[in-house]
């Protein structure tokens, strides 16, 4: 992570993004933060900033902001920025108090991924998942796009991240990836197969059960808002719609 | 019989006109149908023929027809 700054008021937080440039095949990066006083100093920063990646020949960034912040927004148009997705932040905070049990009993069960597994989660993750930040970037190659997908699921792995997986007929049709710190989980990529997908409601419940019986007491996750199916779902499970986050992206030229 | 009776759970569980109900309608093809419903539907479909679908069946459920289909393997006549 790298820091410009004007003054301690006015900073412009970013880091590299190598799983993009992988895929991508140039330099990328994303804005983490940005603390401004004033719309003359965001202005300055965004400036600042382009000059960086003007030096280091980045040739995209992302970015994710809270939707509320409207100066920043129009700033970040006025420098460059396109809206390429919108993402809803999910909380879950009644765990112990919740129900996960479903009327309807179905042989699931969740278990630890065999090795041969992540080549099946990662093709499903490449060919299923149809929403996220670069998958819904209009200036992205879909089959980057998608090769992105298929590479996360092992950046996740190679970070420790706590998978599970349900199977049918020996082959995996979901898989839940998270981090669970003390009482709370941070649902980090989750899914099902295309055509398994309608058991997305006891998986989740499944899951979810499990880190009720872990005495989690809150479970955080992140959800495109153009996945209607998605946001259902979550909402059938009541969690709660913390804040809604536009992705704003930049593509430079060459 | 069955099929009036079969079409009155779809209706029912996926909050929809019975008119809709053909041969041709897809999970997912419309928004009532989704991952949430499905299993609304699949409980109602247990109660009311007295069956227990598998997760086999509960997967490959993907349309009327193939409710249809399903049912017929547990002597449930169309």
């Amino acid at each position: 992570m790298a820091q410009l700054s004007l003054d301690s008021a006015n900073t412009l937080e970013y880091r590299d993004t190598p799983w993009d440039q992988r895929v991508l095949g140039f330099n990328t990066n994303e804005i983490l933060s940005i603390n401004y006083s004033s719309d003359k100093s965001l202005s300055e920063l965004l400036e600042l900033f382009e000059k960086e990646c003007r030096s280091r020949n980045v040739l995209f960034t992302v970015s994710r902001f809270d939707a509320s912040r409207f100066e920043l927004k129009s700033m970040m148009h006025q420098h460059g920025y396109y809206l390429a997705e919108m993402s809803f932040q999910l909380l879950k905070n009644d765990m112990q108090q919740s129900e996960f049990s479903s009327e309807k009993k179905l042989n699931l069960k969740l278990e630890r991924p065999r090795e041969e597994d992540f080549g099946q989660m990662q093709q499903i993750a490449r060919d299923d998942f149809h929403f996220g930040r670069i998958l819904e970037d209009p200036n992205i190659d879909r089959q980057k796009a998608r090769a992105r997908s298929f590479h996360w699921i092992e950046d996740l792995r190679r970070q420790e991240k706590e998978f599970w997986v349900i199977r049918q007929n020996e082959r995996v049709i979901g898989f839940w990836i998270q981090q669970v710190e003390g009482a709370s989980a941070s649902l980090i990529l989750a899914g099902t197969a295309e055509k398994a997908s309608m058991l997305a409601l006891p998986f989740w419940k499944l899951c979810l059960q499990d880190l009720q019986l872990r005495n989690v007491l809150e479970v955080r996750t992140l959800i495109s808002s153009a996945n209607v199916r998605a946001v259902n779902l979550y909402r059938h499970l009541e969690f709660k719609f913390e804040r809604a986050l536009l992705g704003l992206h930049r593509m430079r030229n060459q | 019989m069955s099929e009036d009776r079969l079409k009155q759970v779809f209706a029912d569980s996926l909050g929809i006109d019975r008119t809709l109900i053909v041969d041709g309608l897809e999970f997912n093809s419309i928004p009532e149908w989704d991952s949430v419903a499905h299993m609304t539907l699949v409980a109602a479909i247990d109660r009311t023929f007295d069956v227990t679908l598998e997760t086999e069946d509960v997967i490959n459920m993907s349309s009327f027809a193939a409710a249809k289909e399903i049912l017929r393997k547990y002597a449930i006549q169309f």
